[in-house]
């Protein structure tokens, strides 16, 4: 993945180089005579520039600026031209120094100016000013970018928790979904074994007695025998019974987990807990029950850390557009909320089913999660 | 088209949030109330809407352009009447309106036109030339107002503009701001009194800690926490009720009857109050009042966040 300074340092190099060809191209227009070590210390000259772009570690990087640094001042006494490559690489050790530039970097830039000889003066002047303002252009945007870049990261990250949430929401669907049947199985037969069962097995008895008396007091056997059948009778009318007043066990299991939830929770602290429902649970599916539960969980380690409480309270209201849960204890509160991790990932997870959070600390703490849905 | 669109607004003060990736549309014609207890966010919203605060996060936008991008604009389009009064004690009724009408643009004879229009439309065109320092807390207030519309801008905004005067002034505010919306400007109404917010607005955003918790209609509202109403029936003696007859009117759900009173809880949109009686009177039961109860704003926000609106 390419980093966002790969850009910027490439229009330094490129800068450089300019500045070098104009040097060189003016050197061979003079009549100065070109020699090996002019074209040598070109060379040394590029070699050490790359080389610092290629480095990573601070202080190697200085080492190298300076040395190319020393190869100009080396081959300024008989090419007073290359004088002009010295702002920029002043300008970098000045940011490698001081961090900030500006007034720095522009008064170190100066310095040379008491080797320049005079008829180079402006142009240096003017090369040095065209540097300061250059380099500074690219750091502006070379920041810019990098907050964009950083910006993108984060938001990235977002989307990956979102993700990992929703799955896990699936996930759970999926899970919720056999429980349910396996929960739905068991109760059955606990119905069974508690209604139909205990009525066959007396129905049978009084039959098998009505099978042995049938020959010697066949009054008394047909007695029995009315006897079982009523008490058959009886269980079929159960069975209807069950079958129709079987609730949906959404509801059931849902109530059932944030009793054993906060059971769990109020013996293993000094806390009284109070667990109150109203309106028509059927309506909170699966996945709003885990939402609720969480974030109950989430109020509880909240209430834990600061609250000072000695009683909780969680109410669960079904209204016609709305599951409102709401978590409050009776602690100290608080004025001014600051949002943690906590109160946000609370938000996160009723969002992913457009439910709101309302966090309030004004009288004792309380953590109120709305959901909407649709009847 | 939306007058204003606030998009994921978001406003720290330091590490509090006051206002909290509040998204909401304001359509052109309404008379929006933004409804909500005190420090909720109301004004903070209302301040980064007006360009008065900047943003920690998130756009606004008016009749579709960008505020910041298009500030002139904005300033011209909005006419805000802020929570503390705004007009100069040292300048004449008259004088402030047309300081603050020139601000928003208005030269020459159109300025004086309009700041005498403005100052009859708040009924002060008689105390144009008095001192604010003569009026009372209502009329400061209506001064307050004609300084912010003497331009005619489309969308107005009002923060609180009815907090600590007398019923009469905020009658006469309360009529401005339907005769202000009939004569086609767009209104933001901030309040904490639910009645006021109750009877003048078409649309209603309740706000708690600088999150939107609901939105709609008095009715939609309504609809979030109750789909029943209750009807209480005084009278003489419950002695000869019909109560099967009373259960099987359509809508009714439950009957309760004490010694003198029937309590009928009935399903909110069917009016079914005219066969109730009906019923009663022909079987002798004597009537003695009625009254029918429905949900107030106050109990819709009592519902969803267990406060009241009001400071106790």
């Amino acid at each position: 993945m390419s980093e966002p300074r790969d850009a910027s340092e490439l229009l330094k190099i490129g800068y450089k180089v300019a500045l070098l060809v104009f040097t060189v191209g003016q050197s061979l227009s003079s009549e100065t005579s070109i020699t090996p070590w002019y074209i040598l210390s070109v060379l040394l000259y590029l070699s050490t520039n790359l080389l610092f772009y290629m480095l990573k570690k601070e202080s190697f990087r200085l080492l190298v600026a300076v040395l190319s640094i020393g190869i100009a001042i080396a081959m300024f006494q008989d090419h007073p031209l290359v004088i002009l490559l010295l702002p920029a690489h002043l300008y970098e050790l000045a940011s490698i120094f001081v961090g900030k530039q500006g007034i720095a970097s522009s008064l170190l830039m100066m310095i040379p100016l008491l080797l320049v000889p005079r008829q180079l003066m402006l142009l240096y002047i003017l090369i040095a000013a065209v540097t300061l303002i250059y380099f500074s252009t690219l750091k502006l945007y070379d920041n810019k970018l990098r907050g964009q870049h950083s910006e993108l990261e984060r938001m990235r990250g977002d989307l990956e928790r979102v993700h990992t949430r929703l799955q896990e929401n699936n996930e759970f669907l999926r899970q919720a979904e056999y429980t349910l049947k396996l929960e739905e199985r068991n109760r059955l037969s606990q119905d069974i074994h508690d209604n139909i069962g205990h009525a066959m097995t007396s129905a049978l008895i009084q039959m098998e007695a009505a099978k042995r008396l049938i020959k010697i007091n066949s009054d008394q056997a047909s007695l029995l025998l009315d006897n079982a059948i009523h008490i058959s009778k009886e269980g079929i009318e159960s069975i209807r019974f069950d079958l129709k007043k079987m609730k949906p066990p959404t509801e059931q299991m849902g109530v059932n987990r944030m009793k054993l939830f906060i059971d769990e929770f109020s013996d293993k602290y000094p806390i009284r807990t109070a667990f109150t429902y109203e309106g028509n649970m059927d309506f909170i599916s699966p996945i709003h029950w885990k939402i609720i539960q969480d974030n109950m969980k989430e109020a509880f380690t909240n209430m834990m850390k600061y609250a000072g409480a000695t009683a909780v309270s969680i109410h669960v209201q079904v209204l016609p557009l709305l599951i409102k849960a709401t978590v409050t204890d009776n602690g100290q509160g608080k004025g001014k909320i600051v949002k943690g991790l906590g109160i946000i990932g609370m938000e996160e997870r009723a969002a992913t089913v457009g439910g709101k959070v309302i966090v309030d600390g004004s009288r004792g703490f309380s953590v109120t999660t709305l959901i909407p849905y649709t009847p | 088209m939306n007058m204003l669109e606030i998009k994921q607004l978001t406003k720290k003060f330091g590490e509090y949030t006051a206002v909290d990736n509040l998204s909401l549309s304001v359509q052109e014609g309404e008379i929006f109330g933004f409804l909500g207890p005190n420090g909720a966010g109301k004004s903070t919203t209302i301040h980064m809407a007006t360009s008065l605060l900047s943003a920690t996060k998130g756009e606004i936008e008016i009749m579709g352009r960008n505020i910041t991008k298009h500030s002139r604009f904005a300033k011209q389009a909005i006419g805000f009447v802020p929570q503390d009064l705004a007009i100069y004690e040292d300048m004449t009724a008259y004088e402030n309106v047309h300081f603050f009408a020139g601000l928003y643009g208005l030269r020459g004879a159109e300025l004086k036109r309009s700041a005498i229009e403005a100052l009859e439309f708040v009924g002060l065109a008689d105390r144009q030339g008095s001192y604010p320092k003569s009026f009372s807390g209502g009329m400061k207030r209506r001064l307050n107002i004609a300084c912010a519309i003497a331009h005619r801008p489309k969308l107005i905004i009002m923060d609180e503009p009815t907090v600590g005067i007398d019923p009469q002034s905020r009658n006469y505010i309360l009529n401005s701001v339907r005769k202000l919306n009939r004569r086609g400007s767009t209104i933001i109404y901030t309040s904490h009194y639910m009645e006021e917010v109750e009877e003048i607005c078409s649309q209603i955003a309740i706000i708690d800690h600088g999150k939107i918790i609901a939105e709609g209609t008095k009715a939609e509202l309504k609809a979030i926490i109750t789909n029943q109403k209750n009807i209480s029936i005084t009278v003489r003696s419950t002695e000869r009720l019909p109560m099967e007859q009373l259960k099987s009117i359509v809508g009714v759900n439950t009957v309760e009857a004490a010694e003198q009173t029937i309590n009928i809880s009935s399903a909110v949109e069917i009016n079914n109050l005219n066969p109730i009686i009906q019923l009663l009177v022909a079987s002798g039961v004597e009537i003695r009042g009625v009254e029918a109860q429905e949900p107030s704003l106050e109990t819709v926000f009592l519902t969803l966040t267990g406060r009241t609106l009001r400071d106790e």
